[in-house]
């Protein structure tokens, strides 16, 4: 049975650089909902509250294999790759840069409604600073975008007849000029 | 009366022993007189505490006082209650109490003192409206001394006429007064008649209403086409859209009915202010305004504050356009006015292109004043107030009486609140208009009529409606002080007086609110820059200075001045006279409808 003392042991081998320590260090395993199978350094994966939390019942071995039935294979990619970056910056001194950087890159090539379902996910696994991060990027992108692309984004359904929505656009009228609508 | 028709009426009695109560019919016939009575359907009900009973009628509101016993008469007094709407659509109630109505005939009987003093004697009486102008009063007489007990109950109906033979002043009729001898001690609960639909929403229907207009339902997001089950909580809508500018939320009350209603909920503004203050705080907004109200500019900061970006925004209203005047910001809202001979003052929410004019209200006091203004948040009570200060002085020329008066955002009314402390009023007299700091108001006051006396700072807690005062700094000579210019205004969350000397400006500072001591030489500086300070920097060694249309930081240990850099071609061809001021963005909407409040049985 592993003991805590153990953990403590392989956590404080890990602080150290060296590559042969960084095979030794336990794994954590999680299946997401499409049965993909995931293989976190212990460290990345408590970062993951949620993950953090099922781990830390005494019951619960490190060998389990914790479901994560609201998560898909691909946010579970990006969500590692997301808290591999954030430990390694917690060590440096001056990386604003390169989490810029980076934060950049990872946002890049997801459309805006992936990025509102890792926004949930983000919110679902309880990683904060991931979750503010998305949440800005999210608002970010809808900066500047019609009713229209909201209500499609969001699936909410336009409950005002043709009158009314005038109506209610005609008491601000600025608020709907110079928009930005290119892709979604 | 109405012809015909015998009223009903209900009086709700509970009584002294337990919560046992009972419900007493009485009936009215047409003509005032009352017949029958008694005690019927007594039903269990908690205990209510007697609430002094209005009235609404038309536009008046009648009140009881005291029964004059040894008169005979009771006195009803009757206030005027009316609103105003303005071309947009806005409100501002108005009350004023009327002349005294005449008096009311009680039955001597009932007011009659029987036995001895001894007795503690409880009154009570209420107020029913009987439908057009017929109003009944039923009072109750409960003595009780030890085992006796006495307890009257009398039913007075009258109308309130017009008296043609008095030039039309309203008076009232009676029509007759009746009362009985009750056997088991009862306190009168409330009277009211079925027909007239009467009824006061208690406190938990009112909080219903309020929380029917919420973040509810903001969305079912429907998840399918990414093969997720789940929809998007609440809360994670609500982060995401937080962040958004006033002008998207404003785009994004078109979405839906419930995102309309939500983005308006008072509590949702209160968080997204937080927000933008906070963002405000990262990254410096201004609002630069020229003397031509019909565009602006916002400028905000970047790169540690050594650049700014300047956008020019199309201002619409012709409204806003001529109020080029500043007389306190708040929140990012701007009190803005023309002329204060013409007290013309206005609210202005610039990101949303808001504005409501301040209703004028005149002081009771007719001799001339000189009146001074102050605007400022009451974090407390979520309201933006408004506030009008006069000094008056007798014919001789000594002030001798002040008068306050408070118009609130939320309430659409004004207010009169309590006079200057009257030993301040005696010797002391307003120098400047208020600044708001905190949720207070202050004004400078200075010793004397004439100037470079000793100083004080008045403050007026908005939402206690509560005066403090405390010393300005005693730094300067009299003698040199350019009497142009003495100001306070707010920096940064401190306090601060600035004055001019012959070729200097200087700005002291109050490091520790309310404490004397602690005000501070903060900087001094060629007058003729003519501006205040805005904000410090994030390290706090320099201070964040206007001038004309661009901003320049002042490094206080080096005396050195260094640029914001930024593209002012914008600004250059515009109109002079450019005043700054901090942007805050604002979803207040300034004018929302409030609910009227209706007539019951005309």
């Amino acid at each position: 049975m592993s003991t805590s003392t153990d953990n403590n042991a392989s956590i404080t081998q890990e602080s150290g650089p060296s590559a042969a320590v960084q095979d030794i260090q336990k794994k954590i395993v999680v299946r997401t909902a499409d049965g993909e199978v995931f293989n976190l350094k212990e460290e990345v994966a408590m970062e993951i509250d949620i993950i953090k939390t099922f781990f830390q019942e005494d019951s619960i071995s490190y060998e389990t294999v914790m479901p994560l039935p609201n998560v898909e294979g691909w946010e579970m990619v990006k969500v590692i790759e997301y808290c591999t970056k954030h430990v390694e910056l917690k060590h440096k001194v001056d990386g604003y840069k390169e989490r810029k950087a980076f934060q950049a890159l990872f946002v890049q090539n997801l459309s805006t409604k992936s990025l509102l379902a890792l926004t949930n996910t983000a919110n679902y696994l309880e990683v904060k600073y991931l979750l503010d991060f998305l949440c800005q990027a999210v608002s970010e992108q809808i900066k500047n975008k019609d009713v229209d692309y909201v209500r499609e984004l969001f699936g909410v359904e336009n409950d005002f007849n043709d009158e009314e929505y005038e109506q209610v656009k005609a008491e601000a009228p600025w608020a709907h000029e110079n928009l930005n609508n290119d892709l979604h | 009366m109405e012809e015909g028709k015998a009223k009903s009426l209900f009086v709700m009695a509970y009584s002294d022993h337990s919560s046992y109560s009972s419900l007493y019919e009485v009936k009215i016939q047409p003509g005032g007189q009352v017949i029958g009575g008694g005690g019927e359907c007594s039903n269990r009900r908690k205990r209510r505490s007697s609430r002094r009973r209005r009235v609404l009628l038309l536009e008046t509101v009648a009140a009881r006082l005291p029964t004059h016993s040894h008169l005979g008469t009771a006195s009803v007094v009757a206030f005027n209650f009316w609103w105003d709407l303005d071309q947009e659509g806005d409100v501002t109630f108005y009350i004023s109490p009327q002349p005294d109505l005449e008096a009311l005939h009680i039955n001597k009987a009932f007011l009659v003192q029987t036995g001895r003093y001894k007795f503690t004697e409880t009154r009570q009486g209420y107020l029913v409206h009987l439908g057009n102008l017929d109003f009944c009063l039923v009072q109750n007489r409960f003595k009780k001394h030890r085992a006796d007990r006495e307890q009257k109950l009398c039913i007075t109906t009258f109308q309130v006429v017009v008296d043609d033979e008095r030039g039309g002043k309203h008076i009232i009729k009676t029509l007759h007064s009746t009362f009985c001898e009750v056997d088991s001690p009862i306190r009168l609960g409330f009277s009211f008649t079925p027909d007239c639909d009467d009824f006061e929403p208690t406190e938990e229907e009112m909080r219903v209403k309020k929380q029917a207009a919420t973040l509810s339902n903001l969305a079912d997001f429907d998840a399918n086409e990414f093969g997720m089950s789940h929809t998007i909580p609440q809360e994670l809508i609500f982060d995401i859209l937080a962040r958004l500018s006033t002008k998207d939320l404003i785009r994004l009350m078109c979405v839906s009915k419930a995102w309309n209603a939500a983005i308006q909920d008072p509590e949702w503004a209160k968080l997204h202010l937080q927000l933008s203050i906070k963002r405000n705080s990262l990254d410096p907004t201004f609002l630069i305004l020229p003397s031509k109200l019909d565009e602006f500019f916002t400028m905000t900061l970047f790169d540690n504050g050594t650049k700014g970006r300047l956008v020019l925004i199309k201002q619409q209203s012709k409204q806003v356009e001529k109020r080029n005047k500043i007389l306190g910001c708040s929140n990012g809202l701007l009190c803005i006015y023309e002329s204060m001979e013409n007290e013309d003052f206005g609210l202005w929410n610039p990101t949303i292109h808001k504005f409501k004019r301040i209703p004028l209200s005149a002081f009771n006091k007719w001799t001339q004043s000189k009146t001074f203004y102050g605007f400022g948040y009451d974090s407390v009570n979520d309201d933006y107030k408004f506030v009008k200060m006069g000094q008056f002085k007798d014919p001789s020329g000594v002030v001798t009486s002040s008068e306050v008066q408070v118009y609130s955002l939320k309430l659409h009314s004004w207010k009169r609140v309590q006079d200057l402390p009257s030993h301040l009023n005696k010797d002391y007299i307003l120098a400047s208009n208020g600044v708001c700091l905190g949720s207070s108001l202050h004004w400078l006051m200075r010793l004397g009529d004439k100037g470079g006396g000793p100083m004080i700072v008045l403050s007026l807690d908005l939402a206690s409606e509560e005066y403090h005062w405390f010393s300005a700094p005693a730094c300067y000579n009299s003698e040199h002080l350019s009497i142009n210019y003495l100001d306070l205004h707010v920096m940064a969350g401190f306090l601060c007086f600035c004055f001019d000397t012959d070729f200097l400006r200087e700005t002291w500072i109050l490091k520790e609110y309310g404490v004397t001591k602690s005000w501070t030489k903060l900087c001094y500086y060629n007058r003729y820059w003519s501006c205040n300070p805005l904000i410090f920097s994030k390290c706090g060694k320099k201070i964040l200075f206007p001038r004309v249309a661009e901003l320049f930081w002042y490094d206080l240990e080096n005396k050195r001045i260094e640029n914001v850099s930024t593209d002012i071609r914008l600004v250059r061809s515009r109109a002079w006279a450019l005043q700054t001021v901090t942007s805050v963005e604002n979803l207040n909407l300034l004018r929302r409808q409030p609910e009227l409040p209706y007539n019951n049985c005309h």
